[in-house]
């Protein structure tokens, strides 16, 4: 009798059956393999010169973000329905989007030092630049991000990722200095897509498209 | 109402799958909460489909915490021995 009387759980499992169509998974998976495909890229493209190079990357991300948002208007929504959650979660997402504006603005200025060669990186100790760029640009904002979405599986996304800047520094002895990101953050990456792909088909089975009411 | 109670509105689909209810016993649940004046029903198109907005109304809200304050007090009132 309980269950059936606790709202917070229910509003928790309305909620979370956003998250069931995997976009976010396949939008986190493209945004890690992005990250570090620079060596690849610069391999294939770099007779066209770097410039290339950047507009690809560019490319890169907007297809991803067009994915994630087309996939939500023209394949969740329709599917799993249209639902206007309360204010608590209203609260929520404005607090999230104080947050990113903010990471966008310090991601901005730490670029901003790092083009002008403000920061000593001769000063500091390999892991310690691993420690600074994994877990203080990756893991952190999105286990942040993670709570106000209370999206349970981006918190394994951006331990892997934060983890991932340790593990290049692991194995650049090994492969040397491009392929070490390559690998690394192309594993992490397409792991995440593969587990994105997967609820995605999931979601496609468990809510076929209704033939006489729309999202 | 549980459903629409902790959202802000949601549409005919998503209540659909979340209480996994066919789309006539839905509709028929529906049209009686509509009738006692706790739900509001919103008909509107999106291309050639139509689309069925839903959102508890003040006297629904009002009623169904009304409901969940008598049945905590009726279940709390059960003792396991």
């Amino acid at each position: 009798m309980n269950e059936k009387f606790d709202l917070k759980t229910l509003e928790k499992k309305a909620y979370r059956s956003v998250f069931n169509d995997g976009l976010w998974d396949l939008f986190v998976g493209m945004l890690i393999l992005n990250l570090r495909m620079d060596p690849l890229f610069d391999f294939l493209f770099s007779s066209f010169g770097y410039l290339s190079i950047f507009v690809i990357i560019l490319v890169w991300n907007i297809i991803t973000l067009l994915i994630f948002i087309f996939g939500k208007k023209y394949i969740t929504i329709p599917r799993v329905g249209y639902v206007k959650f309360g204010p608590k979660h209203k609260s929520k997402q404005l607090k999230l989007k104080i947050f990113l504006i903010g990471v966008f603005f310090v991601n901005l200025f730490l670029f901003v030092l790092n083009l002008a060669d403000l920061i000593d990186y001769s000063q500091m100790q390999p892991l310690l630049i691993a420690l600074f760029l994994g877990f203080g640009i990756f893991t952190i904002p999105f286990c942040v991000i993670a709570y106000f979405l209370d999206f349970t599986r981006l918190y394994y996304y951006a331990f892997s990722a934060g983890l991932g800047f340790f593990l290049t520094n692991l194995l650049t002895p090994i492969v040397g200095d491009y392929l070490d990101d390559f690998i690394i953050f192309g594993v992490i990456g397409g792991i995440i897509i593969l587990i994105g792909l997967y609820y995605f088909i999931s979601f496609l089975k468990k809510y076929p498209l209704s033939k006489r009411e729309v999202s | 109402m549980s459903y629409l109670y902790v959202v802000e509105s949601a549409d005919f689909v998503f209540l659909r799958n979340q209480t996994n209810l066919t789309d006539g016993n839905l509709s028929s649940h529906l049209s009686k909460l509509e009738s006692a004046g706790y739900i509001v029903i919103e008909k509107r198109f999106k291309g050639k489909k139509p689309q069925t907005m839903l959102k508890l109304s003040k006297e629904g809200r009002e009623a169904f915490e009304l409901y969940r304050k008598k049945m905590e007090q009726v279940l709390g009132g059960l003792s396991e021995k």
